[in-house]
């Protein structure tokens, strides 16, 4: 069974349409992000799936159940980690989780929580005195208190430190290996590009692609760059031709010392550009070749829905 | 059902200790109404009020600071306790997990009816070793009612104000000032018998006055046994329908 099914999802705020007829399937044990701007309607779906909202049409199964009145038993099953909310300040770390374990009937055990998010220095520390950073990862804790297979993590590194985020990677790893479905938002792309098996890009209401990180906009087939810095005593044109040749397009640009080449054949062109340096015992400076970024090509979806 | 009540009995702890480790509600819950209680009892010692039958200020004074220490007990503690927690984003935390909603507000009242007790305790001792109040048998039913109904009605009324109120930090003026106001008028720190007959009037439409007068004939040695007063349950039932509706109808989850 699929994790979450949404079919023709529209809800909206007086003329607005928040969300504008979305469908989206997750499957179980899947790591999926949600990408877009705000007010793109982001927040709207995931609290819908969440349980919070009411749509005014489609259908959405959550593990099965319609969120809307799935009610306690829908609840056992989901971990929900806003990107604000509270926690109550007079508690220790252990208390709050304690607490909120306590509402489930499969909770995890508060040791292993609060090692999963490396709070153990800080167990018996009240929640008025933890850095925002630490508060965030309790936050972790707290969606994963009742052991869900669904988790829904909204920003969840949100204001935490390299290393921080590194770790918090490291946990929803773990947890994609104990078979849980994850349901991710985040502004960072390089967190998407490390975490998810897919992306889907949100703007205006609906979803304008969907895809694995890599392949998303056409990632893997748009043209890449070649860069190198023009070898000492060469000009431009002693470089060997990289029109004419079958399969390879190219587009050649000098700036300063630095060539510049746009190709969709980016082994082709190398392999000529290489070719021709190695038999001549030339160094090519500073060679990189690059495609399209993740935020490039977000940038680019999110840009043209405007 | 077993489970249910350990989940009760964990709410209820649980509301317990935010309200002992703060020390704002402490001092406004407890310890202003008790420090009331021996200044005005004691700057009123001996003294009987002529315009309410000579009646010993003691009898008159003790039930209505009972009262006012109730609605500050139920009614300040849970309005403002769920609008922080609301503005907090508490309320939207807890709404996500499968802590059942009326599980919530029962821990609430779990905790707000072990406060009140701790404060009848506390006034019902202070009266009867420091001061010269009666406590009767023959009126000990209509007591254990009133104190019921009234700090049912004053919790119900929290609840509603909560809605009402849309900021924590701005709903604190919001949420004391009624019932300052009201302390003032309806004859709980002295008798109201001498205000207009208007102010009266107005005071007898809102459930603090019957609250005090209903305690205070349970203490009044003059007033016959059992000492029911309908006129004064009845319009704090209903509040309490109105505390209801209210609630019902404008309770949030998250702010807005």
């Amino acid at each position: 069974m699929d994790a979450i099914e949404i079919k023709d999802l529209v809800k909206s705020y007086g003329d607005l349409k928040a969300v504008n007829g979305i469908d989206l399937t997750v499957k179980a044990g899947e790591v999926f992000c949600f990408l877009g701007p705000n007010g793109a309607g982001k927040t709207t779906t995931v609290e819908i799936l969440e349980g919070y909202r009411k749509r005014d049409s489609g259908t959405v199964s959550v593990l099965g159940y319609d969120p809307e009145n799935g009610g306690r038993a829908f609840r056992e099953h989901i971990g929900i980690m806003l990107q604000e909310s509270g926690i109550q300040l007079q508690f220790s770390v252990r208390e709050a989780l304690d607490l909120y374990r306590s509402y489930y009937s499969n909770p995890r055990s508060t040791i292993e929580l609060i090692e999963m998010v490396e709070l153990s220095g800080s167990a018996d520390i009240r929640v008025e005195a933890l850095s925002g950073g630490q508060r965030r990862r309790l936050d972790l804790a707290l969606a994963l208190a009742g052991d869900p297979e669904l988790v829904f993590l909204d920003e969840p590194t949100t204001g935490f430190d390299p290393a921080a985020r590194r770790n918090a990677w490291h946990t929803i790893e773990g947890l994609r290996s104990l078979g849980k479905t994850i349901f991710l938002t985040t502004h960072y792309m390089d967190e998407a590009q490390a975490l998810a098996d897919r992306v889907a890009v949100i703007a205006a209401g609906q979803i304008v692609a969907l895809d694995t990180p890599d392949r998303i906009g056409g990632r893997d087939t748009t043209t890449s760059t070649i860069r190198f810095l023009l070898p000492p005593n060469i000009l431009l044109h002693e470089l060997p031709p990289l029109s004419g040749i079958e399969h390879l397009d190219a587009d050649i640009a000098i700036e300063g010392e630095s060539v510049t080449i746009h190709t969709s054949r980016p082994d082709l062109a190398l392999h000529v550009l290489t070719s021709w340096s190695v038999s001549r015992g030339i160094e090519l400076g500073g060679l990189t070749v690059s495609r399209a970024t993740l935020e490039d090509v977000y940038l680019e979806l999110t840009e043209e829905s405007k | 059902m077993n489970n249910d009540m350990k989940l009760l009995a964990i709410q209820t702890a649980s509301e317990q200790k935010i309200l002992w480790r703060n020390r704002r509600a402490i001092l406004f819950t407890f310890i202003l109404p008790v420090a009331f209680l021996v200044f005005l009892g004691a700057s009123n010692r001996g003294v009987h009020l002529k315009i309410l039958g000579n009646m010993n200020f003691d009898t008159f004074f003790v039930p209505g600071i009972l009262a006012f220490s109730l609605v500050s007990t139920t009614y300040s503690n849970l309005a403002l306790s769920i609008a922080v927690q609301r503005d907090q984003g508490i309320l939207k935390r807890i709404k996500g997990t499968p802590l059942p909603p009326w599980m919530f507000f029962a821990g609430k009242v779990g905790a707000t009816l072990l406060n009140s007790l701790l404060m009848v305790v506390v006034v019902l001792a202070v009266g009867r070793f420091a001061y010269s109040v009666q406590i009767r048998m023959s009126t000990l039913p209509a007591l254990v009612v009133d104190l019921l109904v009234g700090s049912a009605c004053w919790s119900i009324l929290g609840i509603a104000m909560s809605a009402v109120v849309n900021r924590a930090e701005g709903g604190s003026p919001i949420v004391t000032l009624p019932y300052i106001v009201l302390s003032f008028i309806s004859g709980v720190f002295y008798p109201s018998q001498a205000e207009p007959g208007w102010l009266q009037d107005l005071a007898r439409a809102f459930p603090l006055e019957p609250f005090a007068r209903s305690l205070e004939a349970a203490f009044d040695p003059s007033v016959a046994a059992p000492a029911f007063r309908t006129g004064d349950l009845l319009i704090m039932l209903g509040w309490i329908a109105v505390g209801t509706i209210l609630s019902l109808r404008f309770f949030r989850w998250e702010r807005k």
